[in-house]
């Protein structure tokens, strides 16, 4: 079985620095950047329409930006939240709140004083579907520490006012090591991965660890070959994909959450002499992984400028984009090499995300599901499957 | 005037601390400020000495030194000596005054004989007393605030040549001539000094962050016959920094300047301080980019790198280091074609959480290297 993406459209030249996060939400595709800014690219796009003609830029920083996660949400009420978090290269946790209709990006101050003093690095928002579980934000700091906030609307008139951000508590890292990565579970469990390798599972509700995951991969000299770069829960919880470096390569592990088993690597076949020792799944380090809205398919993406996607269940590559930087529609917008004459013929894939049905528009985007994903090219690219329509 | 008992004291004063001021000798103030000139440097310098000793050894008066800077980074906090009461107990002000005392009698015996000697000289004559060698630069910043001179030079106390250049032409500088396919120390040199070779013959200027990378580079004849390389050994001092900025104004505007340091935030931080001006005595090197060497060539194997190459992780403190440096390149005064590099380059080893040094490029692809960057892109030059 192989599945088969086309690209819809892209964008070159997206920002004026690298591009480090990418984010989803149903209205628009955001993403940040080294240059300070992050753009919210409108998703639904009339035929003729340019991406860079439907985008609301926001200056964050003058560090630059690397973190950024978006929430869109139908409250109760009809109340539409629409809100971005993004984290600077100050460690600085910043949140905005989207008025697509306006157009307008405002910061809004929801952190308490003790929660300013704190660096963080990854930023993630969980969104329950749960009336009585209120939507959770988490933030991993440079210490180990994850914090979690709780996020409460209340109906009042007041715009302003409505929105709380509740401190729920912080999980402490036994041993003090970079947190690079978390993410939540709607069966109320957060992993936070570390720059050693391992990954904590918490309880979302007690804060406490139930598994420590350690990673397989092979051990550098300074017994840092093995960072991991991103965690990710399936959409129904029982399923955690970890993205870690074996020395130069990349690995995907999955584990089974309920009992925290591993179940295994997903591999490419390879002659290498490495197969021996362990097996990867990118011929460089994999930066982002991405369940589609089933569970069923896993889309990764690494330095070795591929995106590749996997059926979950098979633990099978079904299929792989080789990305160029000649692929960009708009030939001005083709960055082949950067300013110091470095090519970028292959850039590095930074980000990778699945784009549910009915998210993008143009033709198949309802019937199909499609990918979207960052490159060192300074580009963002959209694909959707072929097929069905 | 009759002596006073305790119990007169006790009488007059109504409270313990009227009692303790009223116990408490007069000091006399000396003031080190501004010089007129650099001529009347040493019988300035003189005159505090010979005040402090009449207030010491003629009058038993206690003295109390202030310094009228210019600088807010070099002030430093009024002296006392000696110091009665509690606060004798918290510092140890014989320590700082005699350090302070043998500085200045230092440079004005060097003055008087005009006999120039290096910081490290200075420093051995009496370890004890200095205890780092640091401690003797740092008197001589002060001075130069103090006294408002614009040049530490007239002090006589010079830092030693620490800094390293190899010139595919012979250079003359001043007085003096550097020869070519030598490596010479950077000489002694003051603010725009001339600089005359023939320009056509040197093609490149490369810094290096490492002496260990200057020797084996310069043993490469493809690159050093066009390429005129210094290296500072790590940060710069004054000399090697003054040497590029006068060779940046001499220079023709063909020769490309490029440094190339360690891909951790230490050396970007050394990349920096080459092109920032802290001192008005060093003209900040506007023509220099940083050219490397990028964490990104060390990953994608640029160059032939080894095969095994194993980068480092980042430690909690360049991670700091890095954040913090990041912060300010936005403060400082540099050319966006100088800063945008400096700028990218720390904001990746953060998001790759890797670090390299330089001499991870193997032996034989130095030189494929350096002559490699040179047909890439020319941003900033």
């Amino acid at each position: 079985m192989s599945k088969l993406f086309i690209s819809t459209t892209n964008v070159g030249r997206a920002h004026e620095a690298d591009i480090f996060g990418l984010s989803i939400s149903t209205p628009y595709t955001v993403t940040c950047s080294g240059d300070g800014w992050i753009k919210l690219w409108k998703n639904r796009l009339l035929e003729g329409d340019l991406p860079k003609n439907n985008v609301i830029s926001k200056f964050v920083h003058r560090t630059g930006v690397h973190h950024v996660d978006a929430f869109h949400s139908v409250e109760h009420g009809g109340v539409e939240l629409d809100l971005v978090a993004c984290v600077t290269f100050s460690g600085e946790l910043v949140i905005y709140s989207v008025n697509m209709k306006q157009l307008a990006v405002e910061q809004v101050d929801l952190f308490s004083s003790s929660d300013k003093q704190k660096s963080y690095w990854c930023v993630k928002w969980f969104k329950s579907s749960d009336s009585e579980i209120p939507h959770k934000l988490l933030a991993t700091d440079v210490k180990g520490s994850t914090r979690v906030w709780n996020l409460t609307v209340s109906h009042t008139e007041d715009a302003d006012s409505r929105l709380q951000l509740i401190l729920h508590g912080e999980i402490t890292a036994p041993v003090a090591n970079f947190a690079t990565s978390c993410d939540m579970s709607p069966k109320g469990l957060i992993a936070t991965g570390f720059e050693n390798g391992s990954v904590i599972v918490s309880q979302a509700d007690t804060l406490r660890p139930v598994y420590n995951f350690e990673g397989f991969g092979i051990r550098g000299t300074e017994e840092s070959g093995r960072t991991v770069r991103d965690v990710k829960f399936s959409p129904m919880g029982e399923l955690l994909a970890v993205a870690n470096d074996s020395g130069s390569y990349g690995c995907v592990t999955l584990y089974e959450t309920e009992y925290g088993e591993r179940i295994g690597n997903l591999t490419v076949p390879t002659h290498s002499s490495q197969a021996s020792i362990g097996s990867f799944a990118h011929n460089g380090w994999v930066f982002a992984v991405s369940f589609n809205s089933t569970g069923e398919f896993l889309a990764t993406c690494g330095y070795d400028s591929k995106v590749r996607v996997w059926d979950v269940k098979m633990r099978e590559r079904l299929s792989t984009l080789s990305l160029s930087a000649g692929d960009i529609e708009i030939e001005e917008d083709i960055l082949l090499e950067d300013e110091f004459g470095d090519s970028l013929k292959n850039p590095p894939v930074f980000g990778v995300s699945f784009v549910e049905k009915g998210v993008r528009g143009g033709t198949g985007s309802d019937t199909n599901e499609g990918l979207c994903c960052i490159c060192l090219d300074r580009s963002i690219r959209w694909y959707r499957e072929a097929g069905g329509i | 005037m009759p002596c006073k008992a305790l119990s007169d004291f006790m009488d007059e004063c109504g409270t313990r601390a009227d009692l303790w001021r009223a116990l408490t000798p007069a000091y006399r103030e000396v003031s080190l400020s501004k010089c007129d000139s650099a001529e009347t440097l040493t019988a300035d310098i003189k005159m505090v000495l010979s005040l402090w000793r009449n207030a010491f050894q003629q009058q038993s008066q206690p003295v109390l030194i202030t310094f009228k800077v210019l600088n807010e980074k070099c002030n430093v906090s009024p002296l006392k000596y000696p110091v009665f009461g509690e606060e004798g107990v918290k510092d140890a002000p014989a320590h700082r005054i005699s350090t302070l005392t043998s500085m200045l009698r230092c440079v004005m015996t060097k003055m008087v004989h005009e006999e120039v000697c290096t910081v490290r000289d200075v420093y051995y004559q009496n370890v004890e007393l200095y205890g780092r060698q640091r401690v003797v630069s740092d008197w001589l910043k002060v001075f130069q605030s103090v006294f408002q001179v614009s040049n530490r030079d007239v002090f006589c106390i010079v830092a030693a040549q620490k800094g390293l250049c190899f010139l595919p032409q012979d250079l003359s500088c001043g007085n003096l001539t550097l020869k070519a396919s030598h490596s010479n120390l950077i000489p002694y040199l003051v603010e725009n000094t001339a600089m005359t070779s023939d320009w056509s013959r040197i093609g490149r200027v490369i810094v290096l962050e490492k002496d260990s990378v200057f020797n084996r580079i310069i043993k490469s004849p493809e690159i050093s016959n066009q390429t005129l390389i210094v290296t500072g050994k790590g940060y710069p001092d004054l000399l090697t920094r003054r040497f590029l900025s006068c060779l940046a104004r001499a220079c023709s505007d063909h020769v490309t300047f490029e440094i190339y340091t360690d891909s951790d935030p230490y050396g970007i931080d050394i990349a920096l301080k080459y092109m920032e001006s802290e001192s008005e005595d060093v003209a900040n090197v506007r023509r220099l980019v940083y050219r490397g060497v990028f964490i990104t060539d060390l990953i994608n194997g640029t160059g032939n790198f080894s095969e095994s190459l194993q980068l480092l992780p980042m430690s909690p403190r360049d991670f700091r280091y890095a954040t913090i440096l990041l912060s300010k390149l936005n403060t400082k005064a540099l050319l966006e074609s100088q800063a945008t590099p400096l700028k990218r380059e720390l904001q990746r080893q953060l998001f790759f959480l890797r670090k390299a040094e330089m001499n991870v490029v193997p032996e034989a692809s130095f030189a494929y290297y350096f002559q490699r960057k040179k047909y890439l892109g020319r941003a900033g030059n």
